[in-house]
């Protein structure tokens, strides 16, 4: 009789131990449907890569399946325009210099008319991929381009066009001698 | 040794209790599921540089949307057996997440655009437009997959979403305050820089 007292007694301490709050389920950040801003894109640089998925690691799937897709990403950089202050420009006479914001990437996009499945092998006993395992792999694909993106250099174009667009700008309005520095080099210097 | 047997009940139903509790509580680690798939590997492949061109886009809204876009059509099928005919149903539900950019072409802005004296400008650029619809991978959840589908259908429906993103934002009067925002940009630029009086227009 005490066994089975004592075992109801542990099972009532356990099943209070059990209850624990659920953390709150995590909520995407609200984004503005509609906003203002002035950027400058100068330069565009469009990529290609051929992307191989295979899928051979489960088990107790008989046979694999391969998949070559083919896309193209188009990335603009640039500058933000409407970080220039108005110290940043110093007018004197015919002459006019002006600091510009560091360049920065501005756009990734892989339209969907550039996604291509070029390949696809599939064995006699699996399935071919479905339209979401498709776009799971290109997920994948979008993130490895991304960081790849990051060792071309983007930047250093996008300056010297920003640059050079802005000089065309200024001379155009009627500036004889125009000064294009870069507000990041002056705090480096 | 009716009571001994179901003592023995008992204790194994408080362990087995135990055991389940302990690991609801995270406190004993979890067996990894031996018949989980494994994710489809992707390899490294090289990035290549196609192009690299000069552009002069001023963007100036950036519209964000999300529309669920589906295609759907049920064929029938003849088998070899009773009833003969089968109905297949096709559908493909997607939930795309747009992002559209207005703003102004100004690569083809020369000199014919400026006029004025030393304090007064005018300048003259053209009209806002719709520079890119952005929908990328990341932005397409499949909600709902029935059947097999080819990548040319995939690609009709996203372009659907692409179409009703940009009507959304038109209906929205996007490229008026594009075009706006544009203006104004350009006019406070042109303050700053020493002009008493700047007129922007865009046409």
């Amino acid at each position: 009789m005490q066994i089975r007292k004592k075992i109801y007694w542990s099972l009532c301490v356990l099943l209070l131990a059990a209850c624990r709050q659920s953390p709150p389920p995590s909520r995407p950040n609200p984004v503005l449907q509609l906003r203002e801003m002035g950027q400058l894109a100068t330069t565009e640089y469009e990529l290609s890569k051929v992307v191989r998925a295979r899928d051979e690691a489960t088990w107790y799937k008989i046979g694999e399946r391969r998949m070559l897709v083919s896309c193209r990403a188009r990335i603009k950089a640039g500058i933000d325009l409407s970080q220039i202050r108005d110290i940043d420009i110093q007018a004197q006479g015919d002459k006019i210099s002006i600091k510009l914001p560091a360049p920065q990437i501005l756009t990734f996009s892989i339209p969907p008319e550039n996604i291509r499945v070029v390949y696809s092998d599939v064995g006699l006993f699996r399935t071919p991929f479905s339209q979401a395992e498709t776009n799971a792999i290109m997920q994948q694909a979008e993130k490895q381009i991304r960081r790849q993106a990051d060792s071309l250099n983007m930047l250093q174009k996008a300056q010297e066009g920003a640059a050079v667009f802005v000089r065309n700008f200024f001379e155009q309005a009627g500036y004889k001698e125009v000064t294009i520095t870069y507000r990041y080099q002056e705090n480096a210097s | 040794m009716t009571r001994s047997l179901r003592n023995i009940i008992l204790i194994l139903l408080a362990i087995i209790t135990a055991f389940w509790l302990l690991r609801r509580t995270d406190v004993l680690p979890k067996w990894k599921n031996p018949f989980a798939a494994q994710p489809i590997t992707i390899d490294n492949t090289p990035l290549l540089v196609k192009n690299v061109r000069s552009i002069a886009q001023l963007m100036t809204i950036e519209y964000h949307d999300v529309v669920v876009v589906d295609s759907s059509n049920n064929r029938t099928k003849l088998l070899p057996l009773p009833p003969f005919v089968f109905p297949i149903k096709q559908s493909l539900v997607l939930v795309v997440k747009g992002r559209l950019i207005a703003g102004l072409d100004l690569s083809r802005l020369d000199s014919s655009n400026f006029s004025g004296n030393r304090d007064s400008l005018h300048i003259t650029m053209p009209k806002a437009r719709v520079l890119e619809v952005i929908v990328n991978p990341t932005d397409v959840e499949t909600f709902s997959e029935e059947g097999a589908w080819n990548q040319q259908a995939v690609t009709a429906l996203k372009a659907k979403a692409q179409y009703r993103i940009t009507k959304n934002a038109l209906n929205q009067g996007v490229l008026r305050r594009s075009d706006e925002k544009a203006r104004n940009l350009v006019a406070q630029l042109m303050v700053n820089a020493g002009y008493k009086k700047v007129v922007v227009t865009t046409k």
